[in-house]
């Protein structure tokens, strides 16, 4: 066995470093670096670079402009963006929807929307949960009704979503709505749906967060006209879209270039206290094995591109580790990060006022994308057998 | 990146788990916890005929050329079926040393532990050298008190001793989890030296992060054992009228374990790849990092298989409590998570201080 990189990959992570460092504006790697969420337009700017290269869309077939990287690539791609720290290309777009479009969409929606979806010319959001429908997402209830009148097939949505992450920046939002409400089975009734926010009856309003930002918004849908040539997949169908959307590209899911990023400010405020060291040795050990599980992982895709129930181990320990290390900076910040405000010269600490609330709102990882329960059940039925 | 076992690894794999299968578990085990030497005499026999004491040593000197990865593979079996035999003692840690060893001594020593005639330990501390005259004590050798030779790294060098020294005396006793150890008090013991200096250093370093990688192994294989065991017994044992894997708390718990098993899994591996790794420094920190993640792995992973066996799990029959005995043990060997995690932090662990483009560790 031999756990080295080759030659190749060598090269190759230093060629997309060397890209990341050419072309990241200073001001968007200042904001990454502090722990800033960076503006629409800081992140559009980026995606374009990206895409400009052929980068922005890691997991696409080259027929529609991806990069034809294997999985250890794309994860060699991704564990750069997150230790630079750059923002990823918008994942909404390139890791959901995209990967949707190119195996359920039509050729004119491909056409329509993918090369504007790389280059971020639109921004998606998600309108998958809503107020009843969490964990539990088949139990969606926004409604669409098919109809035709004198401008075409269109169905009429009414509903509720809410999460929506950066809807605020969002031009379009793919949904899941209920178009059969008498199928047997709730799964059955579902379809996938391309909604776009400037529509009349689309309404989203800010969510702000323990952190005190602005992410995440609802979204109502108030007789909403959406045309037929919109919908997904098959109508009634969409819970099969859904499920591929969901399975696609989680082989990064364990973000550990973001945990390294965190214990490096930690490591470089421990100085004065030697006992953080000790701390962040800790979660450096659990990191370094949780590396190797992903390469594991990963080895595992060269033979099979079924989707791996080891991927809830990803998620699972990986979002462990960066709430730890988040929890960390907090402690190695001390009493200073409790000033809610950008901090001034006179603090010395956590000098970027960001440490307590990145802790905060990275509670939330363990919640969304699967929260850790849903993982554990994962792994319990599919890979124990209980 | 290479994950895939060779042809070879594949066989010896089939083999030890053939083994394992036919004279492994628990009650073999524990009769032999009862045996003088604390190990099967025939079970090490069937050890030594499958060539496994020369495992790590060059196809010249008899041996398989083996690494890491054949390493892992033996300690995995070994623990899985809770086999009780020296090869710790005599295959991993001192078949290389004496293999590296100068002059005719150590070549006979090394002679007649791949015959399995004679039995070896290690000593690294307590003892030190006046000439070629041994003075000290040191508790706690692992096999002590049944080997027929000991081989003691003591000031700047390496030195064969027979165990029937004249001024050596030896305290043996059982061990919990299984197998026996010895105190042992050097007087003047006159003593053969077959290394020196750096290679004699280097011969000790190496002889650890080798001891770091079986005991992860045979960790894992008692683990994977410990977790097996108890889908099986969540899947069988009903009580409110249904299987208790049926509970939704136990189905996560179970899975709980089954992530730090691929913890410890990945850790097996690490430190199978990196056992001949040149960077000194970076063997070190892994194999700390290694030994931490064994220690906190197998914690969590023992308790529970206990645990979710209700009382059964602490009696001697069951299997359960003797691998969670042993697991505990390993821990105790390694010297836990705690003194693990502190030595990687002063060897300053993985990630650099420094912004990444700077460091780029």
């Amino acid at each position: 066995m031999d756990l080295r990189p080759s030659p190749e990959e060598v090269a190759f992570r230093q060629e997309v470093r060397d890209y990341i460092r050419a072309n990241l504006a200073p001001e968007t790697h200042r904001v990454m670096i502090e722990g800033r969420i960076p503006t629409k337009g800081q992140v559009v700017a980026w995606q374009q670079a990206l895409n400009a290269r052929g980068w922005a869309t890691p997991a696409w077939p080259s027929e529609w402009g991806g990069p034809g990287w294997s999985p250890v690539q794309r994860a060699v791609f991704l564990d750069e963006l997150h230790q630079a720290p750059a923002p990823e290309p918008v994942s909404f777009n390139v890791a959901m929807l995209g990967p949707v479009l190119i195996r359920y969409g039509t050729q004119a929606q491909k056409e329509r929307f993918l090369p504007a979806t790389a280059n971020l010319d639109i921004w998606w959001c998600q309108g998958f949960s809503e107020p009843g429908a969490g964990s539990d997402l088949a139990a969606v209830r926004t409604s669409a009704v098919r109809g035709h009148d004198a401008d075409g097939d269109h169905f009429i949505v009414d509903g509720q979503k809410i999460w929506q992450g950066m809807a605020h920046h969002a031009d379009w939002m793919f949904t899941l709505v209920r178009t059969d409400p008498q199928a047997p089975k709730k799964q059955t009734g579902l379809s996938f749906l391309l909604i776009d926010m400037t529509l009349p009856g689309v309404t989203a309003r800010p969510i702000i967060t323990i952190d005190g930002r602005h992410e995440v918004n609802e979204v109502f849908l108030d007789n909403v006209r959406v045309p037929a040539d919109c919908l997904v997949g098959a109508e009634n169908d969409g819970w099969s879209v859904t499920k591929s959307l969901l399975s696609s590209e989680r082989t990064n899911i364990a973000r550990i270039g973001m945990t390294k990023h965190i214990l490096r400010r930690v490591k470089a405020m421990t100085s004065d206290d030697p006992s953080l060291g000790v701390k962040a040795a800790a979660i450096e050990a659990e990191l370094k094995m949780l590396e190797v599980t992903q390469l594991r992982v990963l080895d595992a895709q060269r033979h099979s591109d079924g989707a791996d129930p080891r991927s809830s181990v990803l998620k699972l320990k990986g979002v462990e580790l960066r709430q730890a290390a988040s929890e960390l900076l907090v402690a190695a910040c001390g009493i200073d990060t409790l000033r809610a405000e950008a901090a001034g010269p006179e603090a010395i600490a956590d000098p970027l006022g960001t440490a307590l609330p990145n802790y905060a709102i990275l509670r939330a990882a363990s919640i969304y994308g699967g929260a850790s329960e849903v993982q554990k059940t994962i792994v319990a039925k599919n890979i124990l057998g209980l | 990146m290479n994950l895939e076992l060779t042809d070879d690894q594949r066989m010896l794999k089939d083999m030890l788990d053939r083994l394992v299968a036919d004279t492994g578990g628990v009650e073999a085990h524990r009769a032999a916890a009862r045996m003088p030497r604390g190990w099967s005499p025939d079970m090490w026999r069937e050890i030594v005929e499958l060539g496994l004491p020369a495992m790590l040593l060059d196809e010249a000197l008899g041996g398989l050329a083996g690494g890491g990865t054949e390493l892992m593979i033996v300690g995995e079996a070994l623990g899985r079926g809770l086999i009780a035999a020296p090869y710790l003692e005599n295959g991993v840690l001192a078949a290389p040393i004496l293999a590296a060893g100068d002059g005719d001594t150590a070549a006979r020593a090394l002679a007649s532990l791949i015959d399995g005639s004679r039995s070896h330990a290690l000593v690294t501390e307590g003892v030190t050298a006046t000439g070629d005259r041994l003075s000290g004590a040191v508790r706690n050798v692992r096999g002590g008190d049944s080997a027929d030779t000991l081989i003691v790294a003591a000031g700047d060098g390496i030195f064969i001793v027979p165990a029937d020294a004249e001024g050596l005396r030896r305290e043996g006793y059982p061990v919990h989890g299984g197998g026996r150890a010895a105190n042992l008090h050097f007087d003047a013991v006159a003593a053969t030296r077959i290394l020196t200096g750096e290679a004699a250093r280097k011969a000790v370093a190496a002889a650890e992060a080798r001891r770091i990688t079986y005991l992860a192994a045979m960790a894992l294989g008692l683990a994977s054992h410990a977790l097996d065991t108890t889908i099986d017994y969540l899947n069988t044992r009903v009580q409110f009228g249904q299987p208790l894997g049926a509970n939704q708390s136990l189905q996560h718990r179970a899975a709980e374990m089954y992530v730090e098993l691929e913890q410890l899994r990945s850790a097996t591996i690490l430190a199978a790849c990196m056992l001949d790794e040149a960077d000194q420094l970076e063997r070190e920190r892994v194999m700390v990092a290694v030994a931490a993640t064994v220690a906190r792995t197998t914690r969590f992973i023992a308790q529970q298989a206990v645990q979710l066996h209700g009382g059964i799990g602490v009696t001697d029959e069951h299997v359960i409590g003797h691998c969670f005995l042993n697991l505990t043990a390993i821990t105790i060997a390694l010297g836990g998570v705690d003194a693990n995690v502190t030595r990687l932090s002063d060897l300053g662990g993985f990630v650099s201080r420094e912004p990444y483009w700077e460091a780029a560790r």
